[in-house]
């Protein structure tokens, strides 16, 4: 053990010669270590256990050792004999049977699945918010497509303007048409109202 | 930063409020024209009935003076 405290020393010295400068914690006291075991009995003197028992080789066979031999005349105990029972009549049955349902009530079922997801669809979730706190900001690419589409919208109002006006153009040619269908209906009707007369009229 | 991902450029939407209030005016015009565009399909319906009406009864009539101008132009002895 002085050789073990010899060499701490010196490896001590060594590092505070390469370290000097390194704040080293103090060194704890320096205790007389071959005082302390003095007391301590020696190896030779612990005594050695001879009351270990051997172990057994498990490479041998199991049936060469002896194993209790079990009591042939051995029978398991029998299952007591309660009798015959009375059956239980059918009025006591029902009465357990709807006691047990009465202990265990059955939970209502209070909406079905279907009645569930067609609330869920009746109910969507609202995305816009017509009244932002800050303010609102969209992404470039967005603005791009937005003013695209404004502007193909207008195209397409620009066109129905158009086609309104030829709409409106072809009502007043029906119109016309209708007036002159109108008219030779109304000729045709006095020209058979004047062959009716001429052919059927007494003179 | 972003490698490999350009940076979003963000344009600012003043007047929000009033764009959706837009909108929704807008959308509301577009459903009561798709609801007139409706009614005068109607109307152009009924007036191709009349007309198929018409055309038939003129019809009748130009076969009643085709059978009044036989009976009259070519009589039988």
């Amino acid at each position: 053990m002085g050789f073990f405290k010899l060499l701490k020393k010196n490896k001590k010295s060594d590092d505070t010669n390469e370290n000097s400068t390194v704040d080293f914690p103090p060194t704890p006291p320096e205790m007389d270590i071959d005082s302390s075991t003095k007391n301590e009995p020696s190896a030779e003197s612990i005594p050695m256990r001879t009351d270990i028992p051997e172990v057994p080789d498990f490479d041998d066979d199991f049936s060469k050792h002896d194993l209790p031999d079990f009591d042939e005349d051995f029978e398991p105990s029998s299952v007591p004999n309660f009798g015959e029972q009375a059956p239980m009549a059918e009025k006591d049955i029902i009465s357990q049977v709807n006691m047990g349902k009465e202990e265990a009530p059955i939970r209502p079922i209070e909406h079905t699945h279907e009645e569930i997801h067609m609330q869920a669809n009746s109910n969507p979730i609202p995305i816009r918010d017509a009244n932002p706190k800050g303010p609102i900001f969209i992404t470039s690419e967005n603005f791009q497509k937005v003013l695209g589409r404004i502007k193909e919208s207008r195209s397409n109002l620009k066109n129905q303007e158009t086609k309104l006006l030829s709409l409106e153009e072809l009502k007043i040619n029906e119109d016309k048409k209708h007036a002159l269908w109108k008219n030779k209906v109304e000729d045709i009707q006095r020209k058979l109202i004047y062959i009716d007369r001429a052919l059927f009229e007494e003179k | 930063m972003n490698e490999g991902k350009p940076s979003q450029v963000y344009v600012k939407i003043d007047e929000y409020k009033e764009i959706l209030d837009i909108i929704n005016l807008i959308k509301n015009k577009i459903n009561e024209a798709k609801k007139t565009l409706n009614s005068i399909y109607e109307i152009k319906n009924q007036e191709d009935a009349d007309l198929d009406e018409w055309n038939s009864s003129l019809e009748e009539v130009e076969r009643k003076v085709n059978f009044i101008d036989d009976s009259l132009f070519e009589p039988s002895v």
